[in-house]
């Protein structure tokens, strides 16, 4: 039996655009992170996986590549993000922003921060069935930026691509989980918290281990923006130093023990350009202790008119920029302009799960 | 254990917009200002902003049966032109009220000259906030016309610390008005003015503040005053610009930035 990818019971365009993409071996395409496999071949999710599940399969029957039950357990957790909806962001992300970790999302004004932030905490809502998390969240808006009507239009659109898929290709309890999926529960399944002042934002963060262990269904801890209380009080930065290391601490805590994705937004500032050198440039506020708090790092961006987004620092990801839009539905991707599909439909399905 | 806010439900934040007073202008706005958050206008001279605010005000009143705060910033307070635009609204809309009865609900505030003084005077007005709320007539609407005149000038020879000092003062006045917008209900509208922008490196950086494109008014690139760190305070962002080079009257457009 060979185990090249022409080889895999797999429809034939399928296969001819895995081995496009350099995926000539089954075990190559075992091997390969679902997301990576998905982005790179320009094939859905889904397609991905059920090649993967043949790849295995002819792999295992090798004996030599083999997966153990830790690797594949492995994998699935790695695996485990929550999507953006943009494909570029979420394949420079590896998949979507990851649990167990703290993801800083800094930048500019009116570049979507606090877009993004609402984005996940409707993503993080993706059923089960559909590859999401079927979780809640946790939203501390410390800027007054989350609105009710923001929100709306972008669960609107969840629930309505919901749907499509769910009608595009019948899968167990797809139908009925996206029906289930209305406004209500959407909203109900967003636990907001408005903070005005730094002691207010620590007391939230204070109660964050009974709050997550009385809901363990929240996956998601969003704080909207971790600069705004803290740009309050200048005046003792040794203290405030302390308390944002404190602060990183316990929510690295948090994220690891209840296996909890934590996204937090972050400002930027100028830099003064050297006398003679480098000009002046912009970057995250807070300083460097921390810089090291959060496991990954995005910075948002202006270039030419169109927002971009750099990945500056990961755990397992290279750095790597993409673009990214905010459309009326919520974040999205650039549409290839080659692919004709309904309207809001863009390369972001392709890495959908 | 320490016990921090309450969580609010996200359906709860459905809130009334603050008409602008122009039905094309609320469409725009998606109904008018929104409630709890701050939001800025920023523009040259000459392009009506302060007409904005007073018209706000006198809608705030007739529409939403709600009273307002105008803070003015730069010397006597327009109060004949306030006046003017009551009497030409009252006279448009069928109401019981008279220009005497909106202009009577509007709390003014003038001789605010720097950046401490207008912070004070906003967490001062939290026993007048707290007396009309339980009225038929509670504060709609908070107006600062304009934020740039008191904290513009950072003084003869402007450091880092200068820059600090009056950043920190952004994000506590900012923070002093969402919260008390947010626990009473009101909107937030403030002014601002513009700065030119030189062509070369600092250009990229003006342009941060102005969601990534360049904001032409009168034909030159401008950005808003007061820097990244004022822009890191405002919800919504609104250009109001003259169309036409040379500053002549023409026509003017409002341009959302974000939000």
């Amino acid at each position: 039996m060979t185990s090249d990818v022409s080889s895999l019971p797999l429809c034939p365009t399928l296969r001819s655009k895995l081995s496009a993409a350099g995926f000539t071996s089954a075990a190559a395409v075992a091997q390969a992170d679902p997301a990576r496999l998905a982005a790179d071949a320009a094939v859905t999710l889904e397609d991905a996986q059920r090649a993967q599940h043949a790849a295995d399969a002819r792999t295992r029957s090798g004996l030599a590549g083999a997966l153990s039950a830790k690797a594949l357990y492995d994998r699935e957790r790695r695996s485990q993000r929550i999507i953006t909806f943009c494909a570029g962001l979420d394949s420079i992300l590896g998949g979507g922003v990851g649990l167990q970790q703290i993801t800083e999302v800094c930048g500019g004004p009116g570049l979507g921060k606090t877009q993004l932030g609402m984005q996940l905490a409707l993503d993080v809502q993706i059923p089960d069935c559909f590859g999401g998390l079927g979780g809640e969240a946790l939203y501390v808006d410390a800027e007054g930026g989350l609105t009710l009507e923001r929100l709306t239009q972008m669960a609107d659109a969840l629930a309505a691509h919901l749907r499509r898929v769910a009608a595009a290709r019948a899968v167990a309890r797809r139908a009925q989980a996206a029906a289930a999926l209305t406004r209500e529960r959407m909203f109900d399944a967003v636990h907001l918290y408005r903070v005005h002042d730094l002691a207010e934002l620590l007391a939230v963060v204070d109660g964050l281990v009974a709050t997550l262990a009385a809901r363990p269904a929240i996956r998601l801890v969003v704080v909207d923006s971790i600069a705004f209380p803290f740009r309050q009080d200048h005046a003792d930065l040794a203290a405030r130093t302390r308390q944002l290391a404190q602060l990183g601490q316990s929510l690295m805590e948090v994220a690891v023990a209840h296996d909890v994705a934590v996204v937090l937004t972050n400002h930027v500032t100028t830099r003064p350009g050297e006398d003679g050198g480098a000009p002046p440039r912009l970057i995250p506020v807070l300083g460097d202790t921390w810089a090291h708090v959060a496991t990954s790092r995005l910075m948002l961006y202006w270039e030419a008119g169109a927002r971009r987004a750099f990945l500056y620092k990961s755990p397992s990801q290279p750095p790597a920029s993409c673009e990214y839009l905010v459309t009326g539905e919520g974040i999205r991707g650039r549409r290839q302009p080659a692919k004709r599909g309904p309207e809001g439909e863009c390369r972001g399905e392709a890495a959908k799960k | 254990m320490k016990s921090g806010p309450a969580r609010r439900r996200i359906q709860s934040l459905q809130v009334s917009k603050c008409s602008l007073g122009c039905p094309i202008l609320d469409a725009f706005l998606g109904g008018g200002l929104s409630s709890g958050s701050i939001t800025e206008l920023v523009g040259e001279a000459t392009t009506a902003k302060t007409q904005l605010c007073l018209q706000a005000l006198v809608h705030a009143r007739l529409s939403l049966g709600g009273s307002g705060v105008y803070i003015y910033t730069e010397g006597d307070p327009p109060l004949d032109r306030l006046h003017q635009l009551a009497q030409a609204a009252v006279a448009r809309r069928k109401t019981p009220l008279s220009a005497g009865d909106v202009v009577a609900g509007v709390f003014v505030e003038r001789g605010v000259d720097c950046g401490e003084a207008l912070l004070a005077r906003v967490k001062a007005l939290q026993p007048l906030l707290a007396r009309v709320a339980g009225t038929p007539a509670p504060v709609r609407l908070l107006v600062v016309d304009s934020l740039a005149a008191p904290l513009r000038d950072l003084g003869p020879s402007p450091g880092r610390r200068e820059l600090l000092a009056r950043a920190q003062t952004f994000f506590r006045l900012a923070a002093a008005l969402r919260a008390l917008a947010d626990r009473h209900g009101f909107a937030v509208l403030v002014t601002n003015q513009v700065t030119d922008v030189v062509a070369g490196p600092g250009a990229a950086l003006a342009r941060s503040a102005t969601g990534g494109a360049p904001l032409l008014t009168s034909g030159r690139e401008v950005t808003p005053a007061l820097g990244l760190a004022w822009a890191s305070c405002v919800n919504t962002r609104l250009f109001a610009a003259h169309a036409a080079g040379g500053g002549a009257p023409g026509p003017r457009v409002l341009h959302l930035v974000w939000g």
